[in-house]
């Protein structure tokens, strides 16, 4: 459908205004380099320990599923939760610690778009 | 906590390194002054915003195979992450206020400007804009990029663009009228 909005005029004046009276001073380019790799730095090490926690979360999970005797059946965190008494874990909980490995939980929805990869993150702690 | 060596940088960490270094080099400035004004001048905000967009760039850089392409989705992630932290400061500052709890007063501005009465009303008419006027008028108006490429960015239709710039003008100007000649001018 074309749009019966007319195109803002161009006001050169006025954009000269707002950009010369609402603009930051310089940035110290150093400065925010080095506040920049440390944010980078914190933010793989906050990675790796969320892996290692979801792989450890993984193991003791395996076991539990062995020991209960449902291998075979279709994965899902509610079948784990509801089926692996070894296991103190309940589906909040799992779907945290999911959540936990990542910053965004965009990136969770964006990669792991139903339980079974959720179960493939708990269990081997990988996209 | 215990300092850790390195691991040695793979070829490929080396080259996304690199990359993402011309990257930052390319666009740090841009990044910041964008994020600057969406948040309405705190300079604290606009670095915070700017680093977190810069971030998942960094994440995201294997996925992408050109600097242009790159840049188009890192702006879209740098207007979200604006939004988000302006959203965040204004709840941090009513619960505060709630609790009457002083400070996280918006942080000192560097702003070299000739008028620092005219920076803080642009900043306080921007903030009373809606969302989508607020960005379409700083990424139109402000950064000087054309309708088309706005609309690409924040994934509106052109005439949606439109429409919003002109109510965004129109609030802007009703707004700080009594400041210039120009604005008078403009309101017709």
């Amino acid at each position: 459908m074309k749009s019966n909005t007319p195109a803002p005029k161009p006001d050169k004046q006025l954009d000269g205004l707002f950009r010369e009276n609402f603009a930051p001073g310089p940035i110290d380019p150093d400065r925010f380099d080095t506040r920049l790799g440390a944010r980078i730095a914190r933010s793989r090490r906050r990675r790796r320990t969320g892996a290692v926690g979801a792989m450890v979360l993984g193991a003791g999970l395996l076991i539990g599923i062995g020991s209960s005797g449902w291998l075979g059946k279709q994965p899902t965190i509610q079948t784990i939760v509801a089926e692996s008494d070894s296991i103190s874990i309940d589906t909040d909980t799992a779907f945290v610690l999911a959540l936990d490995t990542f910053d965004e939980p965009d990136e969770l929805t964006t990669y792991l778009p139903d339980e079974y990869r959720v179960l493939d993150l708990l269990l081997f702690g990988t996209l | 906590m215990p300092a850790t060596t390195p691991a040695p940088m793979s070829r490929t960490d080396a080259e996304i390194a690199s990359r993402f270094g011309s990257f930052v080099d390319s666009h740090r400035d841009k990044a910041v002054r964008l994020a600057w004004r969406l948040v309405g001048g705190d300079d604290a905000l606009a670095e915070d915003v700017a680093q977190e967009a810069f971030l998942k760039a960094f994440r995201a850089l294997p996925r992408f195979r050109g600097d242009a392409e790159l840049s188009t989705w890192f702006y879209r992630v740098l207007v979200h992450q604006a939004h988000s932290s302006t959203r965040k400061r204004a709840t941090r500052r009513r619960l505060m206020q709630l609790f009457h709890i002083r400070g996280d007063a918006q942080s000192e501005t560097t702003a070299a400007i000739p008028d620092p009465g005219l920076q803080r009303r642009i900043g306080l008419a921007l903030m009373q804009l809606t969302r989508a006027q607020r960005e379409v008028f700083v990424l139109v108006h402000m950064e000087g990029r054309s309708v088309s490429v706005t609309a690409q960015l924040l994934r509106k239709a052109p005439g949606t663009v439109k429409s919003h710039l002109h109510r965004a003008l129109k609030k802007m100007c009703r707004e700080l009228r009594d400041l210039s000649p120009v604005m008078n001018g403009a309101k017709r």
